[in-house]
């Protein structure tokens, strides 16, 4: 009688381990998929009775827990460690047993997994690349949980044995929430990531290879240094780490060349006199619809750090909690797309240009310098630049009365919620969505960092009512990156991104339509339109100013006029 | 048998027990701080957070007992032991109470007398340390009973998740009251539910040895008295008692005297439309005749009488407005910006708060005066309303005044403060100042103060109320009574201001103060009504027409952008509909206003001009607009066209609806309609809360009634403008100055944070000749670069130059200004009375 063929051992024996764990993986089945729906559902709802509950956290736990147990259940049926299971009389032979027993758990575990958390992947046009870098890391996450707790299992031989493994299941499941918790402090594809990827590949193979050794050759102690020794070497690996293939680089503007500036009062004759820094100092070359703030303007002083204190930006920390930065230009930027006697409102939540740039005597006044100074030394200007682009145009009455998702890049997408009467007001929530794989940027540049701060993607919500020619841009008022925000949910978990950042539209239909015009509010909302605009990162230029220069922007003050002769 | 098997135990346990004694030993030496004491700029070490957890669990590991003597133990061999139930389990309770609770209890009782405590506090501290041990130790007697060393962890596991499954559900289930128990908590009430679980458990473990339970009944049981212990957790807040009284005799001797005035000329009705608002609010004058006595008022009852009915019947309906939850309690009394905060410290102080958030500031926090519920009553008849106050009495006082010196200490009854370490040079901000603080506070339960730590500066007259930044370093001897912290406290601009200059004040010559609230006491008070409309009194969120205000976005080119704008737009003719001429006053009134040309002069001339069609040709229903808000200035186009328009024929319909807006009212007074608008007359002084308009109207009467109406609107006179037309009569001029000084009595004078109303009080009170609210004024000029960004700004009082011009005409940059100001004094100027200002002794 010849033995049956290795393939159809294994899948035996994995279909013995679906009938024996069926209660089991259901019960698995069941949490992974309430986490998955109590994810979703939570970032869309505001001020739910679920939402104060706290539930992210059991969830988290119950779904490391649910599937730790399920491997070791499988793996303490058959452990060659444990005399009383009798493994060894097993027809199956030690191979297939262990080769069942893989399979079954890729197949209840990490197969689900996989399944569950990529129906959320769709609509944010990914590519190929993007995503088979999540599967895999949805694959190795899994595969480590398993792994680890096979070689564990596979190890023991008592019950007491077993008891300090649950305890040092619960100890991992912490270290687990650890892990992801500190991954989403950045929700960014880093170096760190790059090495915790590297590492825990390497723990993966050293751990099948730790439990192969302990479950087929049935070399026990080899098996024990070999996990001891992946464990203790995994984490020096990804602290050491340094090739950094996830980063990506700053973005530099591409026409730098062709950007210039222009100094003195604009001759009226000039075509092209350049768009206004301040009236003495233009910026020429910018692209339609193009913007540029300044990120620092300040003298260069020898020897000395640059920027230096009082040092002139449009771009302020914002500390009102969200990560708002768009200023007034770029709402002008938006006027060219209408009509030029269209009435613009804006709503703009930060305090960086609410009155407008700082006069050029405000900046040497915060530098503590005066004009004779000024004009004698070198100076530098650093500017970012956007580019502002419209994302959709959609009639007013679809986002107030329907959800609606807007993909703005690849991995980034914004979703609102439909109107709603909340706090006495109009709010429409939402949230900027991302979702990428954290070892495989899907973005071609970081954005400009200013102040400390990344200027992130910001959008406007411009209402544009077309019969009565008015247009109010309002900000979305996106929460900052902060646990300390409710509207701040980051689900991402190992090397994989999944943020959002929350955002909010907040106003009252108009009175002063409903008083003059004797508008209904129906009729507002049917006549407006809706535009979402983004203000795409286009690279940041420097340039730097010889004293002369500096002499034609910052003018001598006009002598006082002379008194009438009484 | 009982000390026999207790020895044979202690005999087992003794190594433990010695161990578990050198734990408690260790947390003593701790808490007492002779090891690991706390120093400046050091934070404690983050594992002393789970020395607590550590000496639990050392506790209940005594609890375990000898393997072989463990009932529930499937290898025990206690049932062939000659020993009775009775002796075995009396035994078990020594060891628990005499190794366990006793310890700690006892350690607990040294730290509080090592600690200098009281006796009545020893024993309190004492007494709530046994609450805390044996309702947290006591569960796992009966627990050992009834599970096999097999059974335990799955036990464990489920009621684990028992509790989670329940107390998640009753956190989405009770936040329909808008209660929240997982929040209310408490300590008691969480040893009291750990108390219950035990007690139960051990019914459930004497039913189990008398009967011999199966696993799983054992276990639901257990899951059972489980979810009975943690609904005790939760619901104790319930049943426990509030913050307890510490001086009720004193509001037994206050309280006859309490004169409560509420003044309906500050009242506001929010509408029945909004769900969360269907009230009367006001501002309720209390005067308690003790210097730092204040009351908190409450509306637990109101009744509506209206044409002999009663509508609706307010009583407190929801679990979250039960006395326990209504977050009055002595913190966040101790953060009151009243006339007893200002009387604890000289006159002239200026106060100064970081805070983002108006916490200090009364402005805006009006009291309840009735609430209404359905079925409402009829807002355009009369009604009364009686309500029926709760008065919670609050006692502040300055419970520590240290010098900020290295070293210094001092205390009071509840705490005690050391200084380890004072830093002048760093912050934030430059010349800021730093404090590391050593605190110890009396912790017990339900016995809490309110707290604030102000820093006083004598030399600069100055109280910073809040630090800019407070960083605490870590605590110890939690859950005793008395309980160790340190704090590391920034300010801001304490040596040297915003632009660098010196402030020129002494570390040495701060003072540092602990401001104390304590709870006293409660009474109660009953407010009837006079006969009142709820109609006439308007909504704080008011219903008038918020005019676009964007400063920027049209920034240099408003006129030219109205004008573009302006010529899109065909103006309406006779035979226009009204429909038409609707739209055209929409398109001008909203051009105007976001272009911002209302306020620019130049482009006044083009709004009069765009407006001359409506006038002419559309003057009823410009009249009819009229009642709502108009852009600009209400002396500028387009606020003061329809004089232009408006003849004797419209006369009747204009007086008619002179009180519905401002901008009529003055239609009125500049058509010289007055006289015949006197008919208005008794309807205007029966108002209670007088509104613009009314003001107007009596403005131009003039007459004795008419001025003696506005003399008691002095107090709701933000702008001055009452002030102002009474001071012109030289024979109320008395009066009125002594009204609007005496105005700076209710005031905070407190820079940085919001504070509208103070400002123009306090510059009213300078322009009225008031030295001290001079010199107020201009120490908050100077001190203008060192506001927080988000501040309410500072008073201008009516300044000349010697020259007799107006001093605010010459925009001075604030580089200058604020310097000037800080080298300005009172007797830089002489006041002139009859021009209400202080003019510059020198050029």
């Amino acid at each position: 009688m010849s033995a049956a063929p290795v393939f159809s051992r294994v899948l035996h024996q994995c279909r013995t381990e679906w009938r024996h764990q069926a209660g089991l993986v259901a019960l698995w089945l069941v949490v992974l998929v309430l986490r998955q729906w109590h994810g979703a559902n939570e970032v869309k709802t505001r001020f739910s009775k679920l939402s104060i509950v706290g539930l992210d956290v059991w969830l988290e736990a119950g779904v490391v827990l649910t599937a730790a147990a399920l491997a070791w259940r499988c793996v303490s049926a058959d452990t060659p460690s444990n005399t009383d299971t009798f493994s060894l009389t097993r027809p199956a032979g030690q191979a297939a047993l262990w080769w069942g027993k893989v399979l079954f758990l890729f197949s209840s575990v990490i197969l689900p997994t996989l399944l569950v958390t990529a129906t959320t992947w769709g609509g944010f046009g990914l590519g190929v690349g993007q995503w088979t870098a999540m599967a895999g890391a949805v694959v190795l996450a899994g595969g480590l949980v398993c792994a680890a707790v096979g070689t564990l299992t596979a190890l023991a031989s008592s019950s007491r044995q077993v008891i300090t493994l649950a305890v040092l299941a619960v100890v991992a499941a912490g270290v687990w929430l650890g892990m992801q918790e500190g991954f989403r402090g950045t929700a960014k594809a880093t170096l760190e990531q790059a090495g915790t990827f590297v590492g825990a590949i390497f723990a993966l193979v050293g751990l099948m290879v730790a439990w192969w050794l302990v479950t087929v050759p049935r070399m026990r102690w080899t098996g024990m240094c070999c996990m001891a020794g992946v464990l203790a070497a995994a984490p020096l690996i990804a602290g050491a780490w340094q090739i950094d293939w996830i980063t990506p680089p700053p973005l530099s503007h591409a026409n730098a060349s062709k950007l210039g500036l222009k100094f003195g009062k604009a001759d009226p004759a000039d075509k092209t006199p350049g768009r206004g820094l301040w009236p003495t100092l233009r910026i020429t070359g910018l692209g339609r619809d193009e913007v540029a703030s300044i990120a620092e303007f300040a003298p260069i002083n020898e020897g000395q750090e640059w920027p230096p204190e009082g040092s002139h930006s449009d771009l302020q920390p914002n500390d009102s909690g969200n990560e708002s930065w768009l200023h007034t230009d770029h709402v002008r930027a938006l006027f060219k797309h209408h009509p030029p006697t269209t009435l613009w409102r804006q709503s703009i939540g930060n305090n960086a240009m609410y009155n407008g740039r700082k006069t050029l005597d405000a900046v040497l006044q915060s530098l503590r310098l005066k004009r004779e100074d000024a004009i004698t030394r070198r100076w530098r200007l650093r500017l970012v630049v956007h580019e502002m682009k419209r994302v959709t145009t959609v009639p007013f009455r679809q986002l107030w009365t329907q959800d609606n998702e807007f993909l703005i890049r690849p991995g980034m997408k914004v979703e609102f919620n439909a109107y709603a009467w909340l706090r006495e007001a109009w709010e429409m929530h939402g949230r900027v969505h991302r979702l990428s794989s954290a070892v495989l940027s899907a973005d071609s540049h970081r954005p400009a960092r200013v102040r400390g701060r990344d200027l992130g993607d910001d959008f406007f919500l411009v209402l544009e009512d077309t019969e009565l020619r008015e247009n109010a841009a309002m900000h979305l008022q996106i929460v900052q990156r902060s646990g300390r925000y409710t509207s701040y949910r980051n689900q991402g978990s190992l090397w994989q991104i999944n943020e959002n950042q929350g955002c909010e539209v907040r106003m009252w239909t108009p009175r002063e339509q409903k008083v003059i015009l004797q508008a209904t509010d129906d009729e507002w909302i049917d006549r407006m339109n809706a535009s979402l605009w983004h203000a795409e990162e286009r690279g940041t230029v420097e340039f730097e100013l010889t004293p002369e220069q500096m002499a034609q922007v910052i003018p001598p003050p006009p002598p006082p006029a002379a008194k009438p002769a009484k | 048998m009982t000390l026999h098997h207790f020895r044979k135990e202690f005999r087992y346990l003794r190594a433990r027990w010695l161990a578990f004694l050198a734990l408690l030993g260790f947390d003593l030496a701790v808490n007492l701080e002779w090891l690991l004491p706390m120093r400046a700029g050091v934070s404690s070490p983050a594992w002393l957070g789970y020395l607590p957890v550590v000496v639990l669990l050392g506790g209940l590991s005594l609890l375990l007992s000898c393997p072989e003597d463990r009932p529930g133990t499937d290898r025990s061999f206690i049932s062939t032991r000659p020993l009775s139930a009775a002796a075995y389990w009396t035994a078990r309770v020594l060891i628990w109470v005499l190794l366990i609770v006793l310890p700690v209890v006892l350690q607990n009782g040294v730290y509080l007398a090592i600690s200098g405590r009281p006796a009545a506090d020893v024993l309190r501290g004492m007494g709530e340390r046994l609450c805390l041990a044996a309702g947290f130790s006591f569960w796992l007697l009966p627990a050992l009973v009834l599970w096999s060393r097999r059974e335990l962890w799955k036990a464990l596991l489920i009621v684990a998740l028992g509790l989670v499954v329940v107390s998640k559900t009753l956190d989405i289930a009770a936040a329909s009251w808008r209660f929240h128990p997982s929040i209310y908590q408490s300590w008691p009430g969480l040893a009291a539910g750990w108390a219950v679980f035990g007690v139960l458990s051990s019914w459930v473990a004497w039913r189990h040895l008398q009967q011999g339970w199966r696993f799983r009944r054992r276990l639901w049981a257990t899951v059972a008295v489980a979810t009975l212990g943690l609904l005790t957790a939760r619901f104790w807040v319930l049943l426990s008692p509030e913050v307890a009284a510490q001086n009720e005799a004193l509001v037994r001797q206050l309280a006859p005297q309490l004169q409560m005035d509420i003044p309906l000329s500050t009242t506001y009705f929010y509408g029945f439309e909004s769900e969360s608002w269907r009230r009367l609010s006001g501002d309720p004058r209390v005067n308690t005749g003790r210097q730092g006595v204040h009351v908190d008022t409450r509306v637990v009852r109101t009744q509506v009488e209206q044409a002999g009915t009663q509508p609706g019947k307010h009583a407190s309906s929801s679990v979250a407005d039960l006395p326990s939850f209504y977050g009055d309690f002595p913190q966040s009394q101790v953060q009151r910006g009243d006339e007893h905060l200002r009387g604890f410290f000289p006159d002239g102080t200026l106060f100064f708060s970081f805070a983002q958030f108006p916490m200090w500031s009364p402005e805006g926090m009006q009291a309840t005066l009735a609430s209404f519920v359905a079925p409402y009553p009829d807002v355009d008849k009369p009604l009364r309303v009686t309500s029926e106050f709760r008065l919670d009495w609050y006692q502040r006082d300055l419970a520590i005044d240290l010098p900020v010196v290295l070293g210094s200490e001092g205390g009071c009854e509840d705490v005690r403060w050391r200084i380890l370490g004072v830093t002048p040079a760093t912050g934030p901000q430059p010349g800021a100042l730093t404090v590391s603080l050593h605190v110890e506070t009396r912790a017990h339960w339900n016995a809490e103060n309110g707290f604030a730590i102000l820093l006083h500066s004598p030399q600069r007259q100055m109280v910073w109320l809040d630090a800019v930044q407070q960083r605490p370093r870590g605590g110890r001897a939690g859950h005793t009574g008395w309980l160790r912290s340190q704090v590391d406290l920034t300010w801001s601009h304490i040596f040297n201001h915003a632009d660098g200059a010196a402030t020129g004040v002494d570390a040495a010559s701060l003072r540092l103060i602990l401001l104390r609230s304590r709870y006293i006491g409660r009474s109660e008070h009953t407010w009837k009504s006079p006969e009142m409309r709820l109609a006439d009194f308007p909504s704080p969120w008011g219903k008038d027409i918020q005019w676009a205000d964007y400063r920027i976005l049209y920034a240099g080119r408003e006129q030219k952008a109205f004008q573009e704008r302006m010529a899109t737009i065909k103006p309406p003719t006779a035979d226009s509909t009204e429909q038409e001429a609707r739209r055209y006053v929409y398109d001008l009134f909203s051009a105007a206003s976001v272009t911002q040309a209302v306020y620019k002069p130049e482009a006044h001339p083009l709004i009069a001009q765009a407006f001359e069609p409506l006038g002419r040709h559309h003057l009823p229903l410009m009249l009819d607009l009229r009642s709502q808000t108009w852009p600009g200035w209400t002396n500028r186009p387009p606020n003061n066209q329809l004089e232009r328009y408006v003849t004797e024929d419209q006369r009747e319909i204009v007086i008619d609806r002179a009180l519905q807006s401002t901008g009529l009212a003055s239609l009125v007074v500049s058509k010289g309609w007055a006289e015949a608008a006197k008919r208005l007359k008794p309807q205007v002084l029966s108002m209670h809360h007088l509104p613009r308009s009314g003001e107007e109207l009596l403005m131009a009467w003039n007459d004795e009634e008419s001025n003696a109406r506005l003399m008691r609107e002095i107090p709701n006179d933000i702008n001055g403008h009452i002030a102002a037309h009474l001071d012109k009569d030289p024979a109320l001029r008395p009066q009125a100055e002594a009204s609007v000084r005496q105005q700076m009595d209710s005031i905070l004078p407190m820079a940085g944070s919001e504070n509208h109303t103070a400002i123009f009080k306090l510059m009213c009170a300078a322009n009225f000749g008031s030295v001290e609210a001079l010199d107020l004024c201009l120490r908050w000029q100077a001190i203008g670069g060192d506001l927080p960004p988000r501040n309410s700004g500072q008073p201008y009082p009516k300044l000349l130059t010697a020259d007799g011009s107006d001093f605010w005409k010459k925009r001075m940059p604030d580089h200058e200004r604020w310097p000037l100001f800080r080298r300005l004094k009172v007797s830089d100027f002489e006041y002139l009375p009859e021009k209400r200002a202080w003019k510059f002794r020198q050029p």
